[in-house]
């Protein structure tokens, strides 16, 4: 992370292109990363972690979370096999409930890259470094996605 | 294999998601299937229960107690336990899957764990009118859209799945958009948009079919769901018949794309039989449309009772005992899968 640049905007004008972005950006990973992303429905952002996760060779199918909040499947960093945790808080949006879900046991663990739709429902989770990915709609095909490393 | 074990208790566990549930059969016929949410002394002040796996832990002793008295059964009598291992949330997983591997313990009786989607399609013989294999299932609710061709008990290829949102999540989350207020039943929005469209013009709005032309069987609703949304932006007031027909139009996509695909399913694959199951099986629309298309196409359509397509104990229930009718038993080192796929 030592050589990138810490803050990057782009537009894109497809569901491909956000998702070659998301490819992009997976190079920056590293294991134990959060990468919280914030925008609303239909602003690309499960586009985005398909485009990470396959930037990560997961082999599963992804898709989105909502209802069961967490969606886990296997990738690789370098050589390193990892856990993707991909969550989505749509539905939960009490600090309680979050605190009952026990999340925090399962972000940031050095054996895994949480990947988080809504992460305005957990702000408060959101301690130390990480990843803040900003989505916004410009019409109806084009996305601004800023991405920014928090630390 | 044992052909039948007709007086068998089987107690099933479910706690992959949304509800606690608990299940007691004899044999194949159900005797309790007690669902938490549909048992209000059990609702938590202020916290949504499903959310939480305390909230799990705290629901299944009682809910236990319910199934077993309601179906007037003692514990000790009870001969088998089937639950729930995967897929869902990892919390929720381990209170079901620890308490009944406990129980299947101290009991000295055989535990099976059930994969909930294989759960969904095997629902269809909780039904005196149940087909036989090979059957097409077509599995639709809030987490998951599939495709599947089960060509025998065990033995099942997935043809197809959602890319990106389940259909119901979609149902959902449009619900939201359109400011629908959600059902007092399941505090659920989507099952509104099935009411509201009932007063609406399906034709009205066309939205896209997405993936509707490919030649796979696969799924996507994202698409449509964008749509949908930046349709509803275009106005800053609807009036009711207007957002009818929002309903109308968004629900006529998703099924047309549902009934389609899970036709030619059973075309390309010489199938005769179709199993709808899953919580957007209650959907009127998607109900009436396959039973008009499966009778042109000739195929026999099975549709388990609402209680046994959203989530339930009695389909884990069915489906632990089916496996054990196939001489299979799960080990006491069984760990919860919340990515479990089906396989087979």
């Amino acid at each position: 992370m030592i050589n990138t640049p810490h803050i990057l905007e782009k537009k894109t004008s497809s569901e491909s292109e956000t998702i070659e972005l998301g490819l992009l950006f997976s190079n920056q990973l590293s294991p134990g990363d959060i990468v919280a992303l914030f925008g609303e429905v239909g602003s690309g952002k499960t586009v985005f972690i398909k485009g990470i996760c396959r930037g990560l060779r997961t082999e599963e199918p992804v898709n989105s979370p909502t209802f069961v909040i967490l969606n886990e499947y296997q990738g690789r960093i370098s050589n390193n096999k990892i856990k993707i945790r991909h969550f989505d808080f749509y539905r939960v949006n009490k600090s309680k409930d979050i605190d009952e879900l026990g999340i925090d046991e399962y972000m940031g663990t050095p054996d895994s890259v949480a990947l988080i739709e809504w992460s305005e429902h957990i702000q408060d989770h959101l301690k130390g470094n990480y990843w803040k990915v900003q989505f916004q709609k410009v019409n109806d095909n084009t996305r601004k996605i800023h991405i920014e490393f928090l630390q | 294999m044992r052909k039948n074990s007709p007086d068998l208790i089987t107690l099933a566990v479910e706690t992959s998601c949304d509800d606690t549930s608990v299940s007691v059969m004899r044999g194949r016929n159900v005797l309790s299937n007690v669902v938490s949410s549909q048992v209000d002394v059990l609702k938590f002040g202020g916290i949504v229960p499903e959310l939480a796996s305390r909230a799990h832990q705290a629901n299944i002793v009682p809910v236990v107690e319910d199934a077993l008295e309601q179906a007037g059964i003692k514990l000790r009598d009870v001969r088998l336990i089937g639950v729930t291992y995967g897929p869902g949330l990892i919390g929720s997983l381990l209170v079901g899957l620890n308490f009944a591997k406990g129980l299947a313990y101290s009991l000295g009786i055989p535990f099976i764990g059930v994969n909930h989607i294989e759960a969904h399609m095997l629902a269809a013989f909780l039904e005196e009118r149940h087909p036989d294999f090979p059957f097409i299932s077509l599995i639709v609710s809030g987490g998951h859209t599939l495709l599947v061709h089960a060509e025998a008990l065990g033995r099942y290829r997935i043809l197809g799945e959602t890319q990106d949102d389940a259909a119901g999540e979609c149902f959902d989350k449009v619900a939201r958009f359109l400011n629908i207020a959600p059902d007092n039943d399941s505090g659920m929005s989507g099952p509104m948009v099935d009411v509201r469209s009932r007063l609406g013009d399906p034709g009205k709005i066309k939205f896209p079919r997405p993936l509707g032309n490919s030649d796979n069987f696969n799924f996507s609703f994202s698409g449509l769901k964008t749509s949908v949304l930046n349709y509803s932006k275009k106005q800053e007031k609807w009036s009711e018949q207007e957002i009818h027909d929002i309903c109308a139009s968004f629900q006529e996509a998703v099924v047309d794309v549902l009934v389609s695909k899970s036709l030619r399913a059973c075309r390309e694959h010489g199938v005769g039989s179709l199993v709808l199951s899953g919580g957007v099986a209650a959907n009127s629309r998607l109900r009436d449309i396959l039973r008009e298309q499966s009778q042109k196409s000739d195929v026999q359509l099975f549709i388990p009772a609402k209680s046994y397509c959203t989530d339930n104990a009695a389909m884990i229930g069915m489906t632990a005992y089916l496996k054990h009718l196939n001489g299979e038993i799960s080990s006491l080192a069984l760990a919860p899968n919340p990515s479990l796929r089906l396989i087979g």
